[in-house]
């Protein structure tokens, strides 16, 4: 629990509130959880809540801003016991109860905590861990080709520009559908966020090309795939969600949700019109990425070779047809 | 005996030029061209056969003319350098020749002959080499190839492009066959279709085989692809060779009619050792400039590890299993041109063939755009039965119908063998 004692400048007796839900939001309009009637505050003016370095008191993008205690203006003030500061005119201290057990139980809510004004994107201990890990385990094999052929490569290097932009869309829309912040600040910081998960999925997924790594079942890294996959929309979700809790703009939430959709089935059309070309047909590459010896003649009779040949001699007659179309039609 | 020497070359040259004199009038340029007057689109020469207007010339020089496209391109007989019409009457795409008919009657024709002459025989060969004037040019035939139903005979001649379609005489001035071509890179070495490939292209004529050619054209080219590929088929399983073995593996040997090489290589610091057969057909089918069909090659390679780890290895066979390519005879055998020919459909899959030896094999396949039921297909495969001992083939073929396709790869796949420990 916090307890904030506010006082405006002219009057002698503090207001004193306890808080205990976060995120708390203060400001002039009746939406938010604190309401300060003072013409020096805005209708969306900062928000209390918590990150691992404690609870912090952050700017919403306000006209007259947030000041510490050497009366310098702010983006962001972690607050500790006792620690005085200013909401546009208005002064306020705040007093943490530390035994407090109901602050453990308050509902966590882990939103992106970028601050635009400041670097936003640190390299922290993980991030140096994970790349470290990763280029070691390239070097291991350096000289040593993908099990994954090109034709599959050029998918899923297709598959994560298009997850990029899917995650654009998808940023826009969440920022629409949450109130915590500044609309422009939110969409910017939702954007980087997925960003940055999606360089780090990215980089998960396109890891067995650079590294041939001695798992050469196809199945293990066909999992692999789809494991990351799942994981990033689960995360993509979890954040939706958690934000689907207050109003949204319908007309533009639709448009967003539009291009969420186009974005998932585009995938589809470029495989039909850019990866399916005669030139990376004569490139059969992949071919030893599994042991062959493990095959038998039951599993794998050559019938099933002339009923493939047959398959594309019939994919064959159609192909032709378009062909006839298409030469037509240039003429 | 410089004296008889000397007489002797005399009476030599008298000869040629007497039957230069004699056979010239009976030796035409042939060009193909919208009209009378405008330049020309192919040439060739060409020869009289009959008086009442029949010519023999080849096929690939009057093919445009059968191409459809805006321009239509018409038939001319050049006769004391006026241009006479002439149409197409019967084509042989196999042997690369065709009949042409003219309204005129010729003064002159040319006598053709059976006989086939002694290999070092002085032979004389006749046309306009590139557009020029009627040439002579003196060769020595060198006998008779065979390459199934393909039957060419090999001068030494320098033989040169617009002699095309110019008789071979022998030197009693008897056709002994019609020029066909030249072979790339080399000197002096020439091939013409032999004399009796005329006879039967005229018995066909005169049996009225070759009724509206003009409009049947399409069927008429296929049904003789159609006999080309089925020729190859029993050729393949009749004339049986003999290299049929790389180090331990074992497969279906290849026919006569196919050249075989074979390439062994070693690296310098030897980690690992590649041997390789390339066996094809050196002759095919032209049909157009665009497209020729009717062959086949084959490809055996067999890797062994020396010393190299097993992932060092897998690299190897990798990147030399991506790098062999389908057909090592010319780089534009398989031709991508999409009037002509369809996009490729290709596929892979994994099988075990009946000594039991697995395969991971891809394969590519295309049509003809006017030819139906024939496919070009491109099929590659590779097996590593113990690790150290890998062994893949690479096989083309050009128009080939869906059950000899079928047939052809299942004779070729269960004549694979291992005949090492395993």
């Amino acid at each position: 629990m916090i307890t904030l004692k506010i006082k405006a400048e002219n009057s002698l007796i503090p207001t004193v509130v306890s808080i205990h839900t976060f995120p708390c939001r203060i400001g002039r309009s009746l939406k938010n959880n604190i309401i300060l009637e003072d013409p020096s505050i805005s209708k969306e003016h900062a928000i209390l809540n918590f990150d691992n370095q404690g609870p912090y008191l952050m700017d919403l993008g306000s006209t007259n801003g947030i000041f510490d205690q050497d009366n310098a203006k702010q983006e962001k003030i972690y607050i500790s016991h006792a620690t005085c500061f200013r909401i546009g005119d208005l002064r306020c201290e705040a007093f943490l109860d530390l035994n407090d057990e109901s602050l453990e139980k308050t509902r966590f809510i882990h939103l992106p905590a970028y601050n635009l004004s400041k670097q936003h994107f640190r390299f922290n201990k993980n991030f140096i861990i994970f790349f470290s890990l990763f280029f070691l385990l390239s070097l291991t094999s350096k000289y040593i080709s993908a099990p994954i052929d090109k034709k599959t490569f050029g998918l899923l290097l297709l598959e994560v520009v298009l997850g990029i932009g899917v995650l654009y869309a998808l940023a826009g829309l969440i920022s629409l559908v949450s109130k915590v912040h500044v609309k422009q600040y939110r969409y910017n910081t939702y954007l980087i966020f997925f960003l940055k998960w999606a360089v780090y999925f990215s980089v998960l997924k396109l890891y067995p090309f650079f590294s041939f790594s001695l798992i050469t079942n196809e199945l293990f890294w066909k999992y692999f795939n789809i494991t990351l996959n799942f994981g990033f929309i689960f995360l993509i979700l979890y954040q939706f969600f958690i934000l689907f809790l207050t109003k949204i703009n319908q007309r533009k939430a639709l448009v967003y949700a539009f291009l969420f959709t186009l974005g998932l089935a585009s995938p589809f059309a470029i495989k039909k019109y850019f990866i399916q070309s005669d030139d990376d047909l004569f490139q059969l590459n992949g071919i030893l990425a599994y042991p062959l010896q493990s095959f038998t003649s039951k599993e794998y009779p050559s019938q099933l070779l002339y009923d493939k040949l047959n398959e594309s001699i019939k994919e064959l007659a159609e192909l032709k047809k378009e062909q006839i179309e298409e030469i037509k039609r240039a003429q | 005996m410089v004296l008889v020497f000397f007489t002797n070359l005399q009476l030599v040259a008298k000869s040629e030029q007497a039957l230069f004199n004699q056979v010239s009038p009976a030796i035409f340029q042939i060009k193909t061209s919208t009209d009378e007057a405008s330049s020309k689109a192919s040439y060739g020469s060409g020869f009289a056969i009959e008086k009442t207007g029949l010519i023999v010339t080849n096929y690939h020089v009057i093919s445009t003319s059968l191409q459809e496209e805006e321009q239509k391109y018409n038939i001319y007989v050049l006769v004391d350098e006026k241009p006479i019409l002439a149409h197409i009457v019967a084509v042989d795409i196999i042997h690369d020749l065709a009949l042409l008919k003219t309204d005129t009657t010729f003064k002159k024709i040319l006598k053709l002959t059976k006989n086939i002459p002694s290999v070092g025989e002085t032979i004389f060969s006749l046309g306009l080499p590139k557009d020029l004037k009627l040439s002579l040019i003196k060769g020595t035939f060198n006998g008779i190839l065979k390459y199934s139903r393909y039957e060419q005979i090999l001068m030494s001649s320098p033989i040169n492009a617009g002699m095309s379609g110019g008789p071979t005489l022998n030197t009693k001035s008897e056709v002994i066959g019609v020029n066909v071509s030249v072979l790339r890179q080399s000197q002096n070495i020439s091939f013409c279709v032999p004399i009796r490939h005329v006879y039967t292209l005229m018995d066909s004529y005169k049996q009225n085989k070759f009724n509206k050619i003009k409009e049947n054209i399409h069927s008429i080219l296929q049904s003789q692809l159609f006999e080309i590929q089925q020729n190859l088929m029993d050729d393949m399983q009749k004339n049986k060779g003999e290299n049929s073995k790389l180090d331990n593996w074992t497969f279906a040997p290849p026919s006569t009619s196919l050249k075989c090489w074979s390439r062994n290589d070693k690296e310098k610091n030897k980690t690992y050792e590649y041997k390789q057969q390339t066996c094809n057909l050196l002759a095919n089918a032209y049909i157009s400039d665009k497209l020729s069909s009717g062959s086949y090659n084959l490809n055996f390679i067999s890797i062994n590890n020396l010393k190299r780890t097993k992932i060092q290895f897998y690299n190897v066979l990798e990147t030399s299993y991506n790098s062999t390519t389908y057909d090592f005879r010319e780089e534009s055998s398989f031709i991508t041109n999409k009037e002509v020919i369809s996009r490729y459909s290709c596929d892979n899959q994994i099988i075990v063939n009946q000594a039991m030896i697995p395969f991971k094999i891809n394969f590519c396949i295309n049509t003809y755009i006017k030819y139906t039921g024939l496919y070009n297909i491109m099929v590659k495969g590779i097996s590593l039965l113990k690790g150290d001992e890998a062994f893949f083939f690479a096989f083309s073929m050009q128009g080939f119908s869906k059950d000899n396709i079928e047939k052809f790869i299942r004779y070729q796949l269960d004549h694979m063998n291992f005949e090492g420990k395993r």
